[in-house]
């Protein structure tokens, strides 16, 4: 799913690099995305858990964890929480320090609560070096100093502490995984090699813990994995984008993002995917999907997120209302983007993961 | 009444300009002394904390390593295992760039964010450049203005004879931009700083934030537990109050000399107002008779002399910002030798040395003023026409001033052994006692001189020098103030030059004693932070032609459970072993036990420090547990005044089982020429990186230079005090002047020809000054005396020998005559320009 891939390389240029310019970006997009890193350019075989793993070839990587959670005393919630390997340099290099390294990680971490109208968004960084940071073992299991998840036994075990907040959950993955775009190699735009690798466990079954306020709450609900991993650019007429991924009560799970183009029109390739309960995978274009903003959320800082939607595919016979769980789920960290648990209704009931990116200034 | 007060003290002072502006000199000389020195003081103070806060951000507290660094998985292990993220590492150097030391901080960039970096906006480049080059640093643009640097330049600095080629990849923007703390710190990476620094695998301390209460008190204790020996858990206070204390023995004998220029600027002011109000003794009588009361006559004089106080004080405020601004790189330069590298380097003005100053300034011209007021309060309407009655009672009132100034120094010991160990208590005790001798001065002067004058007088053939010595006599009063300031200024210079002058001794004394190879070779830089030096190298150097033996020391920081403690293991050579200057009965016996590694020496400050002494036991604590190693010896050093300890090599090879040396130690055969045998070690050296070879004779000559770099200050203040009491003896003779003028026209009316009269006046002069010199010689030595055994010993736990020659006395006492001869000139020129008929007519 792009967004993250996109998030990545943004982060190199604004999030740690704080330069503000457009200018820096492109100058970086142009220049190193060529430097020795492994592009995808055609269909890989897909391999797991292996692939759950890292692929270090390639410039960026996440892992992508959202779901909405019931409390035992009948609260919601709402999680995210993504780790980002974003390669400083293609090769290792030679040093006698530790902290010379190919690779930094960003976390981000966050949680909704629906009862206090509250969200928490958390974000740290830091080298892969010294145990850190990083991807160890096969079935592999990655960390960001104790923001982990480990794969190596289903259930899949996320867990992730702040002084705020914390999170422990199983997750079972219901169903299979689901490879994106053309067998797992998502295009992102006409030029070749400006794609992902890409694919999703879009329904883990997730029960366990939260800590908030000092208390502990068991919790239990349904959680989304996306995985995708690079080395490519966003066009220069691609400003943000708006990301689905929904759980649908029919059994079936959606995922469906827009790239934006500056002016608002939608690029053409954006692209989704439906998987159906029996496990039918319909892959969704551009054309296929019509969405209508239906409301907004002003943040402090003024920027607009349309926070609401009306989602139309009339292919399947889909006609969805996106709303919100809370109006206010920005992460207000170095990168600023929205990104929050919503409730699916119309002609299906269900739950998902909203992401609206590249709508703040300098985001 | 209070008007007509006024107005008659108003016109005297107006009529004689030249006075009131040398009596508001002496004041604001003696203000700009103490003032200045305490403005440097708390600039150097105030510059230590900046730095101390600047350097750790936002940090709450500090892990400090010792000396030799910390091992960096500790960080690692306190961001994992305890989960404090606040929690960010870094290495720390010195290099030099065009001589100028600054501080490298290498940080981990992604982990500073909580410390520096809040909003993400402080660094303007991208972190890939930061994070992938090996070169990239950063500087506040205030640094890299000052340094002449631009964003892109690349520069090259050394560190440890290594030269380092760097770039400039950026300047900090933001809230750190503008941060004074900042100058002259190189930002890097700690990849970097590790790198270049040979600091891989370790760092230097790791800055956190805390929280507050039972959190933040748990926290700190898990942290504490992870900690390895000599690392040691701060809050950000406790590590700048450390420091504060560090260089506080330092900042305190400052102070003092400081304040002894204001004793000294008080005499003058005792002086300018007791000569006033002898001055108008008529006009008082008169003004007693027209009804005016003793209360008014002592509030117009304690007015008077507050005014010329304040404006003494004004300008001394002034004059004193500009010393302090010349001192203050002084002052750092020898905290920075000595203590901590400042990276602020600013004059940074503080309130309270110009609130002091004030208060100081005002309260001693009031209290010098007090008897003069009370003598003119007291002056009877018709008494006041004599001035015999005023001799009279001044020389009734001097042998009661020297009873209490006996008095005074008989409770000088008191004061100074209150406090066994107290500074402060050593330096009251010392002023105690230069007040006492400086209350009986004025009598002695007037005994001495009274003496010289018979003496003189009773050669054949006297003529002008007796005329001129019989006068000195008369003036008793006057001259009394003014030899004793002088006598005092004088004498605080013999007393700290002897103390310079011992101490120097002693620190040659002991280079030379301990000095014992011919040649050393050592890692270049702070020693204990150093790595050891090569293998190879030492292989190489000890397999030199024609050496007879060898020693090697690796200087390290060791933990005790009462703190860090600088040790050196040292692989000594029985004649090596002499040079820790014992006994040679004591050194015999201790040998054999050094050899085995079973006995450990430490040094004096340390004894001192600590209270330890022969026969106890020092614990260290080794990667095996604490171990205990009997002392043998306390031994002369001056290399540091926190003390050292020294380990047998053999010990610690033992109970820590590393081996490497930091320094060796080279001996060679009679026979060898020694110029050729360290043109050979200086090429073996060559072949490895970050080494310094220097002879005895150039290591010798290094420590003396930064020994008399760090007493510079010391000499520019000497100098300042000596200025203060020339200031005086002009100031005196102009009154004298005035006194006399009508008695050097009938000189002059009878036939006495200028340069007679001048002839007259400098012997006059010059008699004071050799008065004064001679006073200054034994309170010097008391002083002297008093530096060596009480404030040094206290200040800095060094004993040493006070070495008096005579060659630094003679010069004070040529000083004393020269600064009152130099002082002498002028009133004598204007006094021999009199013309005698209108002088005579004014009478």
């Amino acid at each position: 799913m792009s967004v993250r891939w996109l998030l990545g390389l943004l982060f190199v240029i604004h999030g740690l690099a704080f330069a503000q310019t457009k200018n820096a970006l492109q100058a970086h997009l142009g220049g190193q995305a060529d430097d020795g890193y492994l592009r995808a350019v055609q269909p890989r075989e897909f391999r797991f858990p292996q692939d759950h793993g890292a692929h270090t070839g390639f410039q960026t990587e996440w892992w992508y964890v959202t779901g909405n959670l019931d409390g035992e005393d009948g609260r919601r919630f709402g999680f995210q929480w993504t780790l980002f390997r974003i390669a400083l340099r293609p090769d290792a290099p030679e040093s006698s320090s530790a902290w010379r390294v190919s690779h930094i990680w960003m976390g981000h971490f966050a949680l909704s609560d629906g009862a206090s109208g509250r969200h928490l968004s958390f974000e740290r960084f830091s080298r892969e070096a010294l145990g850190l940071t990083g991807v160890e073992g096969e079935p592999p299991r990655v960390w960001l100093e104790n923001w982990s998840m480990n794969f190596a036994a289903e259930p899949w075990r996320l867990q992730a502490e702040t002084p705020e907040i914390g999170l422990d959950l199983n997750l079972s993955p219901l169903g299979g995984v689901v490879l994106q775009g053309d067998r797992g190699l998502s295009q992102k735009s006409s030029a070749p090699g400006n794609a992902s690798y890409y694919y999703s466990v879009p329904r883990l079954q997730a029960s366990g813990r939260i800590r908030l306020n000092g208390k502990e709450l068991a919790v239990s609900g349904l959680a989304w994995l996306d995985r995708e991993w690079s080395t490519s650019a966003l066009g220069p007429d691609q400003q943000g984008w708006d990301w689905f991924s929904l759980q649908l009560d029919d059994g079936s799970d959606l995922m469906y993002y827009r790239l934006r183009r500056a002016g608002g029109s939608t690029d053409p390739h954006s692209a989704g995917t439906l998987r159906t309960a029996e496990g039918e995978v319909v892959h969704l274009g551009s054309t296929d999907v019509e969405l209508r903003p239906s409301d907004s959320w002003t943040s402090p800082e003024g920027t607009v997120y349309p926070v609401a939607w009306q989602m139309s595919i009339p292919s399947r016979s889909l006609e969805l209302t996106i709303k919100p769980l809370i109006p206010d789920q920005e992460m207000r960290l170095r990168v600023r983007y929205w990104e929050g648990a919503v409730d699916v209704s119309g002609s299906r009931q269900g739950r998902g993961y909203l992401e609206l990116a590249g709508y703040a200034s300098g985001s | 009444m209070n008007s007509l007060l006024g107005r008659a003290g108003a016109r005297y002072l107006t009529r004689h300009p030249g006075l009131m502006l040398l009596s508001v000199l002496g004041i604001a000389l003696g203000v700009a002394v103490s003032v200045g020195v305490d403005l440097a003081n708390e600039s150097a103070r105030k510059a230590l904390r900046l730095s101390v806060e600047a350097l750790s951000g936002s940090a709450t507290h500090q892990i400090l390593a010792g000396t030799d660094g910390l091992d960096e998985t500790v960080y690692v292990r306190i961001r994992r295992e305890i989960g404090l993220r606040e929690a960010a590492p870094k290495v720390e150097a010195t290099v030099l760039y065009d001589d100028q030391a600054l501080r490298v901080l290498g940080l981990d960039w992604l982990a500073e964010a909580s410390f520096r970096d809040p909003q993400g906006e402080a660094v303007p480049v991208s972190a890939s450049d930061l994070l992938n080059a090996d070169d990239a640093v950063l500087l506040t643009p205030a640094s890299a203005r000052r340094l002449g640097l631009q964003s892109g330049d690349r520069f090259s600095v050394s560190q440890a004879g290594r030269v380092h080629q760097l770039r400039l990849v950026g300047l900090l923007t933001g809230a750190q931009a503008d941060n004074p703390g900042l100058e002259g710190v190189l930002f890097t990476d700690i990849a970097t700083a590790q790198e270049r620094f040979g600091r891989a695998g370790r760092i230097d301390g790791i800055d956190l934030i805390l929280p507050g209460g039972q959190r933040g008190t748990a926290l700190a204790q898990a942290i504490a537990e992870l900690l390895p020996a000599g690392a040691e858990l701060l809050a950000r206070d406790e590590n700048y109050a450390a420091l504060d204390r560090l260089t506080r023995a330092f900042r305190v004998n400052l102070t003092a000399l400081g304040l002894l220029a204001l004793l000294v600027g008080m005499f003058l002011i005792y002086n300018t107002m007791s000569f006033s109000v002898l001055q108008r003794r008529a006009l008082m009588g008169s003004l007693r008779m027209l009804g005016a009361t003793r209360g008014q006559l002592l509030r117009r004089v304690l007015l008077e002399s507050l005014w010329l106080g304040a404006a003494g004080t004004a300008l001394g405020l002034l004059l004193g910002l500009l010393l302090g601004k010349g001192m203050v790189s002084l002052v750092s330069r020898t905290v920075n030798d000595l203590y901590f590298m400042l990276s602020v380097r600013d004059f940074l003005i503080t309130p309270r040395p110009f609130l002091v100053g004030t208060l100081l300034g005002l309260g001693t011209s009031l209290l010098a003023s007090l008897p003069p007021a009370l003598d003119a309060a007291n002056t009877h309407p018709r008494a006041a026409t004599r001035r015999a009655t005023l001799e009279q009672r001044v020389h009734r009132l001097e042998p009661r001033l020297a009873i209490l100034g006996i008095a005074l120094l008989a409770l000088a010991p008191f004061i100074v052994l209150s406090a066994e160990r107290s500074l402060v208590a050593g330096l009251a005790g010392l002023f105690c006692g230069i007040f006492g001798v400086a209350l009986t001065l004025p009598w002695l002067a007037g005994r001495l001189s009274m003496a010289l004058s018979t003496l003189v007088s009773a050669l054949p053939r006297a003529g002008i020098w007796a005329l001129g010595l019989r006068g000195f006599a008369r003036a008793g009063s006057r001259n009394g103030v003014v030899v004793t300031a002088l006598a005092v200024a004088i004498a605080a210079g013999i007393g700290v030059g002897l103390m310079v002058q011992s101490f120097r001794a002693s620190v040659d004394d002991w280079l030379v004693q301990s000095l014992r190879a011919d040649i050393y070779v050592a890692v270049a830089g702070p020693d204990s932070r150093m790595p050891p030096l090569d293998d190879e190298l030492v292989r190489r150097l000890f397999a030199l032609p024609g050496l007879r033996t060898q020693s090697a020391v690796r200087t390290l920081n060791l933990s005790t459970p009462s703190g860090d403690l600088l040790v050196k293991s040292m692989d000594l050579p029985r004649e090596g072993f002499a040079g820790f200057g014992l006994d040679t009965d004591l050194a015999d016996k201790i040998w054999p036990r050094f050899e085995r590694g079973e006995a450990v020496l430490i040094s004096e400050p340390l004894a001192y420090r600590q209270g330890w002494k022969a026969g106890d036991r020092l614990t260290l604590l080794s990667p095996g547990g604490p171990r205990q190693y009997p002392i043998a010896a306390v031994y002369t050093d001056y290399g540091s005044d926190r003390g050292v300890a020294i380990l047998p090599y053999r010990a610690y090879l033992r109970d820590w089982g590393e081996a490497g040396f930091t320094g060796v130690g080279l001996y060679f055969d009679k026979s060898v020429n020694l110029e050729r045998a360290l043109a050979q070690v200086r090429r073996v050296a060559a072949d490895f990186e970050g080494v310094r070879v220097r002879s005895t004779a150039e290591l010798r000559a290094h420590s003396l230079e930064v020994f008399d770099r760090t007493f510079t200050i010391t000499r520019v203040m000497q100098y300042q005090l000596l200025l203060v009491a020339c200031v005086g003896v002009v100031t005196a003779l102009l009154a004298l002047e005035l006194e006399r003028v009508k008695e050097l026209a009938v000189l002059r009316a009878t036939g006495f020809t200028r340069v007679q009269v001048m002839g007259l006046i400098s012997t006059q002069t010059g008699f004071l000054g050799l008065i004064a010199g001679l006073m200054a010689l034994p309170l010097g030595l008391a002083i002297a005396w008093t530096l060596i055994h009480v404030i040094n010993r206290r200040a800095f736990g060094w004993l040493l020998e006070l070495q008096v020659q005579a060659e630094p006395l003679l010069h004070a006492l040529g000083l004393a005559m020269a600064a009152a001869l130099i002082a002498g000139v002028y009133p004598a020129w204007r006094m021999a320009r009199v013309a005698p008929a209108a002088a005579l007519r004014e009478e």
